[in-house]
């Protein structure tokens, strides 16, 4: 049986991908047991401290040898491991419609955040999708299971291209909304005030989230390669301007380049992982440098 | 002012950049971009900046559009009082002679190329102006129905409408119709898909000065080689007119020709003194090879029997420098079976008679054609001469026994009858003779005779007077030998006769003179000669000539021996001997069997309206009379048409002058059929065909042109008195100082066209950039 919307999970691209586990930087809360370690303490066989009892503590955990040695009651703690909640918000805007090469920055992040979704759950963790434009269009919580990934699937393949784009607002919003700490991926191409974006972002550091941004640009954005005079046409305003490219291109891709610049050292400020990637990249690159760059860090 | 308005209308090319700045401008392409916040006012105002250049750009390409078309049409000023200006007349050899070929090309296209770097160099403020010294043809056609229409209903022009039929031609004179109503209803009635042409003959104006250097070199573009020979000296005259009246400074004749010889002969000049004259000689090549022509032709007999024997004698001239190689002479008679005769090698300058037995055929006349076949002279133009031979068909003749009741030799039918049968050698007869007695004459049908001849007949009654009158009035011929036994009375009673009989004479005598204009005996004149004095008789009548009668022949003692008068529409000649060797010696002589054919064939030949000359060289213009029957009316209908290769007609332009149908002087040489009839209808002819009289016409080259001897300087200096005479050749041509012009219009080009080259370089690598 097809799966809808398993375009998105181009088996070619899957099998490209490099043989590493996606590996939280943090410990991340989890209900069920999985390969990340827990910040709540458990059943397991690693042990991490005592405490004092408390009325109420099962008294299986209380280690009487602390107690002969001191007449005191603790109790000991271990370290739990439980699933990755892994939630990837993708900007469908009107900018996010625009490719000059064979593939839209829509296109793309659709199937980034189909490959991540499914790595995530395919290591039996959990993966949620939102997306957005100036508003909120869809909201998938983080769950586990190969139907859910049927239901993210399903809602990549039915994204249209909305109007403007607030990544800031939607970033505040969702940092209130997911409650549990987990892994927060952005997929846009972030055009909006970096200022706004980076306070933005820092909510959700707040939360404990681990957040991870894939800043999507095309070639064209980046290198401005036109010649002839044209007018050119704001995707998401509507507005029109007559530029001529080759008077100007120097100018524009210095301006381009500030802006991502910022972007990159805003992020890294913020503890904030960035990742710019442009469409012309093979997608399995993408995503095989990411995952790459997170094992590293986790270790 | 300008000298090639023409050219300005290239100004309305700026329309092509203009129309590509708007069309480009409108290209702009929309291009979605995910945001302008990258772009700010500065890339703005660089596009402004940019669109100011396009249209700067645009303005200098416009203005240098307009430099070229400017340029182009070369714009002058005059110049102030008492600057100095030339006033050239170029004198044009286009006659045949300039149709010779020299490495390939005709002199005429190296004498206009020579005009042709003239008109370049001459200045703005120059006037100039191309005299031919051949007439070319003075028809303007204008082909197609619609175009004839709307000039027919619109001016009342052309002059002539030439209107071709699927079979024939006919020729429409507007100009004669007064009823126009009738000529427009004509003319719309032409069918469609008939083909028109239309031929003015309404004159141009006089040649003048002009600066439209640019209508002198579309005149240049339509010279062509002339059929017409070369009048050299009228065209001098000509250009000395114009230069009489004109006040510049330079006053110059510039002779543009191959020098032949007969070109400069006859009166000098007048009017050319302190005019500068540049003769160019256009390679004359004394050093040509063979060129054969055929100078003349002559025949034996102008006017042949049926089957009879002519013989054409033509005339070949060898006019190069050198001997002819073998050649073939074709002479074809009413495009029948050619006749071919090997014409050995001839030395230059040097002639050859060539004598070509033909044999009489055809109807009325023969147009025949001799030409120089293989001929390997590089001028072709005189290698054909057309002539033409008048044929009388057989007469058909009653001959009237006047002895009554004798029989054989001893009727006085008997020596006539004997001239008129066939002759040995095979020829055909010259009559179909039949005879009866003179009681039979008033029960005979006379109009399937064309010759009544009445032998020793003495006494008529009166109803077979009054049928002989009636049978000569309708247009018959009647010949009589009158009995010298008869008495006086019985002959004064005929009212028919030319000659009054005052007698009888009891005398020999002999026939001594013939007239030499008359043509009834003109031939017996010449083929019997001295022989006619043989004709003689010891007895005879003596006659006197009617007030208008002709004496065609006298007896030793002056008294007439042959009479012709005219009644109505035929004639009567009356001999004053008898037919019968029993009273006279005639029948006995080979002149009498000469006389009495030619008499009966001449008596019985058409009265053909004929006045003109058979021989007629190109550019004389052939023409015949039109009667007062025939031209006082309107509208009326003519045509002239040219015998074509397969023997159909093709109708020509003609017009008329006066009382005259002529035919233009353009004419090539060939040959043509004059006709004229009335028709009650303008337009196109519902039966075409000859008219009802026929005037054939052979239309020959002009020997003059076939002498390609260069003139001398002496000569052409003695031809132009007082003029300052330089001799240039061809290519020596350039360095004649002409023009006094300004080199604006240079400037202006050159310019537009830097300017417009470097666009185009500039554009070629932004394109090659791009790709």
């Amino acid at each position: 049986m097809k799966i809808v919307g398993s375009r998105f999970l181009d088996p070619q691209i899957l099998a490209k991908l490099p043989n590493l586990e996606l590996a939280a930087r943090k410990l991340v809360e989890g209900l069920f047991v999985g390969y990340h370690k827990s910040p709540d303490f458990g059943y397991s066989v690693e042990f991490v401290d005592h405490r004092e009892y408390v009325q109420g503590d099962d008294l299986r955990t209380v280690d009487w040898r602390v107690w002969a040695r001191k007449n005191k009651y603790f109790v000991k703690r271990f370290e739990m491991e439980t699933q990755l909640k892994g939630t990837v918000l993708l900007d469908i805007s009107r900018s996010m419609d625009f490719g000059e090469n064979r593939m839209t920055k829509l296109s793309y992040g659709s199937y980034l955040a189909a490959s991540i979704a499914y790595l995530l759950i395919h290591q039996n963790d959990m993966a949620g999708l939102v997306t957005f434009d100036d508003k909120i269009h869809d909201y998938l919580p983080a769950r586990g299971g190969r139907l859910h990934l049927r239901t993210i699937l399903h809602a990549l393949s039915a994204v249209q291209p909305g109007p403007a784009t607030d990544v800031p607002s939607i970033c505040l919003r969702l940092a209130d909304r997911i409650k549990s700490r987990g892994m927060v991926i952005v997929i846009s191409d972030l055009l909006d005030d970096p200022a706004r974006i980076l306070r933005a972002l820092q909510a959700f550091q707040h939360k404990k989230h681990d957040v991870a941004v894939f800043h999507v640009m095309d070639d064209a954005e980046i290198d401005l390669p036109y010649q002839e005079l044209a007018n050119f046409r704001d995707m998401e305003s509507g507005r029109r301007l007559a530029v001529d490219p080759g008077a100007f291109r120097g100018k524009y891709t210095r301006r381009v380049g500030d802006f991502l610049r910022e972007m990159r050292e805003g992020c890294q400020r913020s503890n904030v992982d960035y990742h710019l990637v442009r469409t012309s990249t093979p997608l399995e690159a993408a995503i095989g440098k990411f995952m790459a760059f997170r094992a590293g860090r986790s270790r | 002012m300008f000298l090639n308005a023409a050219f300005l209308i290239g100004i309305s090319a700026i329309a092509v950049p203009i129309v590509i700045h708007l069309i480009h401008r409108q290209r702009y392409p929309d291009r979605a971009f995910p945001t302008l916040r990258f772009f700010d006012k500065t890339i703005k105002h660089n596009v402004i900046q940019r669109r100011l250049i396009d249209r700067l750009l645009l303005l200098l390409r416009v203005v240098a559009l307009i430099c070229l078309a400017l340029g182009l049409s070369r714009p002058f000023w005059h110049g102030s009082v008492g600057e100095r200006r030339t006033s050239l007349v170029i004198l044009l050899d286009n006659s045949p002679s300039m149709a010779r070929r020299h490495d390939g090309k005709p002199l005429l296209d190296q004498a206009k190329a020579t005009v042709a770097g003239m008109l370049d160099r001459l200045g703005p403020g120059d006037r100039a102006e191309i005299l031919l010294t051949s007439g070319t043809a003075p028809s303007a056609p204008a082909s197609g129905k619609r175009l004839a229409q709307e000039l027919v209903l619109r001016d009342g022009e052309p002059t002539a409408m030439l209107v071709s039929g699927p079979k024939g031609a006919a020729l429409s004179v507007p100009g004669m119709t007064s009823d126009a109503a009738r000529l427009q209803s004509a003319a719309r009635a032409i069918p469609d898909g008939t083909p028109v042409t239309l031929a003015s003959y309404s004159g141009g104006s006089a040649a003048e000065f002009g600066y439209d250097h640019g209508r002198l070199r579309a005149l240049l573009d339509s010279v062509a080689v002339s059929s017409i020979p070369g009048n050299m000296q009228a065209a001098v005259s000509s250009a000395a007119e114009m230069l009489s009246r004109s006040g510049d400074g330079d006053r110059r004749v510039v002779i543009v020709s191959d020098l032949q010889a007969a070109d400069w002969r006859g009166e000098p000049t007048s009017g050319l003194a302190g005019i500068d004259v540049n003769v160019v000689s256009i390679e004359p090549d004394p050093a040509v090879g063979p060129n054969l022509a055929i100078d003349d032709c002559t025949v034996s007999r102008p006017l042949a029997g049926l089957g009879q024997e002519v013989a054409a004698s033509v005339t070949l001239h060898n006019y190069g420098s050198q001997a002819s190689g073998q050649s073939t002479l074709r002479v074809v008679a009413d495009a029948g079976v050619p006749i071919d005769t090997k014409i050995p090698a001839i030395p230059p300058r040097a002639s050859l008679l060539v004598a070509v037995p033909m044999r009489a055929s055809g109807h009325d006349h023969m147009l025949c054609s001799a030409t120089i076949v293989n001929a390997t002279d590089p001028f072709a133009y005189d290698n054909t001469w057309y002539f033409q031979i008048g044929v009388r068909p057989p007469v058909t003749a009653l001959c009237v026994n006047g002895a009554v009741g004798a029989t054989g030799a001893d009727k006085s039918t008997f020596f006539v009858m004997n001239a008129l049968a066939t002759r040995g050698g095979g020829s055909a007869p010259s009559a179909d003779a039949r005879e009866c007695e003179t009681e039979e004459l008033k029960n005979q049908k006379l109009f399937q005779y064309g010759v009544v001849l009445l032998a020793d007949v003495t006494s008529l009654d009166a109803d077979a007077r009054q049928k002989l009158r009636q049978f000569v009035s309708d247009g018959g011929g009647l010949l009589i030998f009158a009995n010298p036994n008869a008495a006086a009375s019985e002959y004064n009673g005929w009212d028919f006769l030319p000659a009054r009989v005052t007698g009888q004479k009891k005398a020999f005598q002999y026939v001594r003179s013939m007239a030499e204009k008359a043509t009834a005996v003109a031939d017996v004149r010449r083929r019997a000669g001295s022989t006619v004095s043989a004709l003689t008789s010891n007895e005879s009548l003596a006659l006197e000539p009617a007030e208008n009668a002709t004496v065609l022949a006298r007896f030793s003692d002056g008294l007439p021996a042959l009479v012709e008068g005219r009644v109505g529409k035929g004639r009567v000649i009356l001999a004053a001997a008898s037919c019968h060797v029993s009273r006279s010696d005639w029948p006995l002589q080979p002149a009498f069997v000469l006389l009495v054919r030619e008499l009966v064939q001449n008596l019985g030949a058409n009265n053909a309206s004929a006045a003109i000359g058979s021989r007629q060289i190109v550019g004389d213009g052939a023409a015949m009379a039109i009667s007062a029957e025939h031209g006082g009316g309107t509208p009326e209908l003519f045509r002239v048409a040219t015998q074509a290769g397969d023997g159909s007609y093709q109708a020509l332009a003609w017009y008329r002058r006066n009382d005259r149908l002529v035919m233009p002087e353009a004419a090539e040489s060939g040959q043509y059929l004059l006709a004229v009839r009335p028709d009650p209808a303008p337009g196109l002819l519902a039966e075409p065909g000859l008219g009802a009289d026929i005037v054939p016409v052979s239309v020959n080259h002009d020997a003059r042109e076939s002498d390609l001897t260069p003139a001398t300087a002496g000569s052409i200096e003695k031809q132009l008195p007082g003029a300052r005479v330089s001799l240039e050749t061809a290519t020596a041509a350039g360095v004649i100082d002409i023009g006094s012009g300004r080199d604006l219009w240079r400037w202006l080009v050159t310019g537009a066209l830097i300017f417009l080259l470097c666009e185009g370089v500039i554009a070629w690598r932004w394109a090659s950039e791009s790709s």
